[in-house]
């Protein structure tokens, strides 16, 4: 089989259901269509992921492989945050506090996961070098995580009450991500030099930059169009005001609802 | 300004404050990567807006339906191409915008695809790191006395 028609089958068009699938998982309210759609996500997930060894050969199936290693930290992490939310303070569906402690414990080792893959050998390798994904991944997700816990601590602080203890935890994730870019930048890991992560740190920012004004600017479009047809609409039509005889009639219906005397 | 405007512009320099200081600092140890930079910034530009112009275009449909204007999607999409085809004659105006590994247009397409999936994967990665830090940390604390009993 031709290696583009190969590729086309068996990482594009499983990646295409895999988004389309979760798309629709989560928009239809249809039970069946949920479940169809799932099926579809999961289908196209595993085929993602098992293209690394299915089509070896496309530099796409890079990606796959990136999925297969992070998936894992990834998961540890979300479930880790779970379960810490909803073991503490919640007012409704609270979690024991073993799951208090397996979810520290989660949290604790997808985050090591996720270092040991910078700082120590557990970095994604394909064919003998880094996975050039990982090194998209990596500092996309620290920059933002740093940018992103900074701003919800100044909104903590800001449009919250008494919230000053929430805000200095909240500072102290952004500070843990900005020292270890700042690390990442200043000392040789095993397998990523600060300089390879330096120059894919800039890459990193470029994208955020790039995506952020790209959606911001279709956004702008479409805001016009909606607002040029919306400017566009003809007035509403304003009614007569109301004689006398309607407002006496009014008044009586209004008496007779909140008189209560005929009842 | 009003004090839910100032508290918005504090809150958006606090998102945008350590990556410019960490840029800075990147800047510092001095590396010289500008030509690539701006290609992967033409690149993300013209891959998210395209991106985010299809799901827009979808909405439009119902917009359409909801405020009977059966053309606002046609309408929409003209506007949207010819915006997207100005910001990329412009870009491409700056200088070659494949990047090294990619010999031609529709294999940067293919890779540009790549990447900004795997960028919404760590954006979504650290979305969760924030958000689910800010839940963490409200739900541990105590219990707070909302009024005092008289």
């Amino acid at each position: 089989m031709d290696e583009m028609v190969q590729a086309a089958l068996l990482f594009w068009i499983p990646a295409l259901a895999l988004v389309v699938g979760t798309g629709t998982a989560l928009s239809s309210r249809s039970q069946s269509i949920k479940l169809l759609s799932k099926i579809i996500a999961l289908t196209g997930f595993l085929f993602v992921l098992l293209s690394p060894m299915t089509v070896p050969e496309s530099p796409s199936s890079a990606a796959g492989h990136l999925l297969g290693s992070i998936i894992g930290p990834c998961a540890l992490l979300i479930t880790g945050i779970y379960l810490l939310a909803f073991s503490g303070n919640v007012e409704v569906g609270k979690l024991s506090s073993t799951d208090r402690k397996i979810g520290s414990a989660s949290t604790f080792f997808g985050l090591i996961w996720l270092e040991g893959m910078h700082w120590w050998t557990w970095t994604p390798m394909l064919n003998g070098e880094v996975n050039p994904y990982w090194l998209v991944f990596w500092p996309t997700f620290l920059i933002l995580s740093t940018g992103l816990s900074s701003g919800a601590a100044f909104a903590l602080r800001y449009l919250g009450d008494s919230r000053e203890n929430e805000s200095n935890f909240m500072l102290i994730i952004s500070l843990l991500t900005f020292s270890l870019t700042v690390l990442g930048m200043m000392l040789d890991g095993p397998n990523i030099s600060s300089e390879i992560f330096r120059n894919h740190f800039w890459l990193a920012a470029s994208d955020i930059f790039g995506i952020g004004i790209g959606v911001g600017l279709s956004i702008l479009v479409f805001a016009m169009v909606i607002w040029i047809y919306e400017s566009s609409l003809p007035p509403v039509n304003i009614l007569d005001e109301p004689s006398k005889q309607e407002l006496a009639q009014a008044a009586s219906i209004i008496a007779n609802h909140i008189g209560g005397e005929q009842e | 300004m009003s004090d839910i405007a100032k508290t918005w512009k504090v809150i958006v320099m606090a998102i945008s404050f350590p990556p410019i200081m960490l840029m800075i600092i990147a800047a510092l140890l001095g590396d010289d990567i500008s030509s690539q930079a701006f290609k992967r910034f033409g690149n993300a530009l013209i891959t998210g807006y395209t991106f985010c112009a299809g799901i827009l275009s979808v909405n439009m449909f119902f917009y359409a339906d909801s405020r009977n204007r059966p053309m606002a999607p046609l309408f929409g999409m003209i506007l949207a191409t010819l915006t997207g085809a100005m910001v990329t004659l412009w870009l491409l105006s700056q200088g070659d915008l494949l990047l090294e590994a990619n010999g031609s247009a529709m294999a940067q397409a293919f890779s540009n695809l790549v990447r900004i999936l795997v960028s919404s994967m760590a954006m979504m990665m650290a979305v969760v790191i924030s958000v689910g830090g800010v839940f963490v940390a409200i739900t541990s604390r105590p219990k707070r006395k909302l009024f005092e009993e008289e």
